[in-house]
């Protein structure tokens, strides 16, 4: 599991909710910090990879277990 | 033993419905997603998926009535009506655009939600179910909406238009007969256009699981109006024309989910009455259990519950402005945004937009308001997301966009 500097939890919330708060969170951190986000919605899957897309930002590593998905995004 | 010929409609709308539940959940299809895709994102790729089954129905659509002669001019719901009842429309997309908003999906992706264990879907699915049901089996919408609504419906008729299909009006402004010619004619170019607005999106065009998702969405659409409008639904029509106990709902039409939910309530209250099983709650049942299904087989079947009161309470307003919206609309983002469009219904396209513009302009307030950390008031929002739209001039705008 990598290090990260902020998490946003957001278990139990929909779509689109999860990936609106990412990209809040995202914008005020600094290049190179890492964003621990936790969902259970699955559509989440696809809106973080769809706004990693159109903000350069890196996905490092993502994992999924007993419904709740982990994602870390280098911030670009 | 021979299945009673209604008995085998309901069956195959469930089957067509347990399909576009199974791979709706694989492929992420959602209506309210593809908003916020585009929305928050500026992808267009889930929205041209939601393009894509329109055109897949109109063509569909095409080929049931031009050449299989498959009869689509008077459904359930009546979508070509010669009511021509725009406001209805329009105020029934805007309110069932900004409720499925809140309630996390539209009609179909709260009973996809279901399947893969949403209890928050669940809970909307029986506020949207008693708003519909308030709304067509009681004296609810003659009270609060029918007589301020059913007075700004204008009766095509009355201009010597045969309907609202796109062809009668066109026909009709030009003063020529709505022919077979002209019925292919404007259906392909519509077709046409739709394909041309998901084909111009290059993130739609490389991933193949939306395309997928779309296609097999659009043509579930055009098996409902199979099933329910070729030689088995007429044999149907037919028989429970003759028979002394009546089922409920048997009609020609294909999938919508807001109607269903009433109509599953109403019979859940007397669930001995198998007459009250109607075609829109065998697709609403379908698309549960096929979802239910994919997510149980691929292990992605979670319980997931309200994060807090507010969330409880979104969920709600949502559930309430899907049941009443959906029902004034005639429809939801499938029932109106695909399968009506398919008839070319002009009202089908103005809850469609409409849907579409309230769920947009939820999400921008919302993401306002999250940007602002909640203190940025409605009203500012609001303004600020009409300039972002371009609707109101930059001299309105209350908050930098974030």
């Amino acid at each position: 599991m990598p290090d990260f500097d902020q998490e946003l939890d957001s278990r139990n919330e929909s779509c689109p909710i999860p990936v609106m708060k990412t990209k809040k969170l995202l914008k005020t951190m600094s290049s190179g910090e890492v964003l621990h986000v936790i969902a259970t919605d699955p559509a989440s899957v696809q809106d973080i990879a769809i706004l990693l897309e159109a903000m350069d930002d890196e996905l490092i590593e993502k994992s999924e277990g007993g419904g709740e998905y982990h994602f870390y995004i280098k911030k670009g | 033993m021979e299945l009673e010929v209604t008995t085998s409609v309901l069956l195959l709308a469930f089957l067509g419905a347990a399909v576009m539940g199974a791979v709706a959940n694989k492929t992420n299809f959602c209506t309210m997603g593809s908003i916020s895709d585009w929305i928050n994102m500026g992808n267009t790729a889930r929205l041209s998926a939601w393009y894509f089954s329109i055109a897949v129905a109109i063509l569909g659509v095409l080929i049931l009535e031009l050449v299989l002669a498959t009869p689509l001019d008077s459904t359930l719901p009546p979508y070509r009506t010669a009511n021509f009842a725009w406001l209805r429309y329009l105020l029934g997309g805007l309110m069932f655009g900004i409720g499925m908003t809140l309630a996390g999906g539209c009609g179909s992706k709260t009973l996809i939600n279901i399947g893969g264990g949403s209890l928050r879907s669940l809970f909307v699915l029986f506020v949207a179910g008693v708003m519909a049901y308030l709304m067509t089996k009681t004296a609810f919408y003659e009270v609060v909406f029918h007589s301020w609504i059913n007075a700004t419906a204008i009766n095509l008729s009355d201009l010597e238009i045969n309907s609202q299909s796109l062809v009668d009006i066109i026909a009709a402004l030009f003063g020529i007969p709505s022919s077979m010619t002209l019925r292919w004619i404007i259906g392909l170019l519509v077709a046409g256009l739709f394909l041309f607005l998901a084909f111009r999106s290059r993130h739609f065009k490389k991933n193949k699981q939306l395309i997928f998702g779309g296609g097999v969405v659009g043509l579930v659409i055009i098996m409902g109006w199979y099933i329910s409008g070729g030689p088995m639904g007429q044999k149907a029509i037919e028989a429970v024309e003759w028979a002394d106990a009546r089922p409920l709902g048997v009609g020609v039409q294909s999938y919508t989910f807001v109607n269903p939910m009433g109509e599953s309530l109403a019979y859940l209250m007397n669930p001995g009455n198998t007459l009250l099983i109607t075609y829109g709650m065998m697709a609403l049942l379908g698309v549960i259990l096929g979802s239910f299904a994919y997510a149980l087989v691929t292990g992605k079947f979670k319980i997931t519950k309200f994060s807090s009161s507010a969330d409880l309470i979104k969920h709600l307003i949502g559930g309430v402005l899907m049941g009443v919206g959906g029902v004034l609309g005639m429809g939801c983002t499938i029932g109106q945004g695909i399968t009506g469009v398919s008839t070319l219904a002009i009202g089908s396209v103005i809850v469609l937009a409409s849907i579409i513009f309230g769920s947009a302009i939820t999400i921008k307030v919302s993401y306002y308001k999250m940007a602002y950390d909640e203190e940025a008031t409605f009203v500012a929002s609001l303004l600020s997301s009409l300039v972002d739209f371009k609707m109101l001039p930059e001299t309105f705008r209350k908050l930098e966009e974030p």
